[in-house]
């Protein structure tokens, strides 16, 4: 599973340690998602998506192989 | 999300500082597991009491040549208190909270538990056909803190990793 959790920072100007705060996990957490090394799990991912604003399935989405 | 209850962040040094030292002990004298206190001498029983053992060294029968199971001996403690405090000590070091606990980490320490499982199973595997007869013993007798302190060094090294990581990027 891909995510676009860097982009949605980059386009809202939020940084990882300030993105960490907001969704109340640690900067490693944040840095481990983005780096496709750890799946959230559905709150956070709830969470990342009402921060930026978008759906779920905006940030996160399936890659071939995961269906 | 953390759904782990774990202990406060000081249990973490409170067990290093129980279990640090008897280590020290046991690597000065791997006899210290089985009562031979280093500091004292061969016939010292710094905390002899009566004490129930389900079973001694042989059954013991009583007078009408009933087998014994339950009798009352003289034993010194001090090995029995040095290991509650070594299995104390591990606990609290393998489950105390990490400065940054959150779900993350909570999949790290599963995932330590499993490589844990899996490499205190390959060390007994392995000692089981390097270490035979009377010195058996010294492995069953690690073998009760072992695991957990394999598990301990597992998840510092994975946290470790993840920090180290960390300082490339935002």
């Amino acid at each position: 599973m891909k995510n676009s959790i860097k982009v949605e920072r980059a386009r809202n100007n939020i940084t990882q340690a300030k993105l960490a705060e907001m969704t109340q996990v640690s900067r490693q957490t944040i840095h481990a998602i983005e780096s496709e090394k750890y799946l959230p799990s559905a709150l956070l991912a709830l969470r990342l998506a009402k921060i930026f604003n978008v759906t779920v399935e905006e940030i996160f989405q399936l890659e071939e192989g995961d269906v | 999300m953390n759904t782990l209850k774990l202990l406060p962040r000081w249990c973490r040094f409170l067990g290093l500082a129980i279990v640090i030292p008897i280590l020290l002990m046991c690597v000065h004298n791997p006899d210290v597991i089985f009562g031979d206190i280093p500091f004292f001498s061969a016939n010292d029983q710094p905390i002899e009491c009566n004490v129930l053992g389900i079973f001694d060294n042989s059954f013991q029968y009583d007078e009408s040549g009933e087998l014994q199971i339950f009798s009352w001996k003289k034993n010194d403690l001090f090995n029995e208190i040095l290991l509650t405090l070594m299995l104390i000590g591990t606990y609290l070091i393998a489950f105390a909270k990490i400065k940054s606990e959150d779900e993350f980490s909570s999949q790290l320490r599963l995932q330590s538990l499993t490589s844990a499982i899996i490499w205190n199973s390959v060390l007994l595997f392995v000692l089981n056909f390097l270490v035979y007869d009377g010195m058996f013993l010294y492995v069953m007798a690690s073998q009760l803190v072992s695991f957990l302190l394999i598990f301990s060094i597992i998840f510092a090294l994975k946290i470790r990793k993840f920090k180290k990581g960390l300082t490339h990027e935002e």
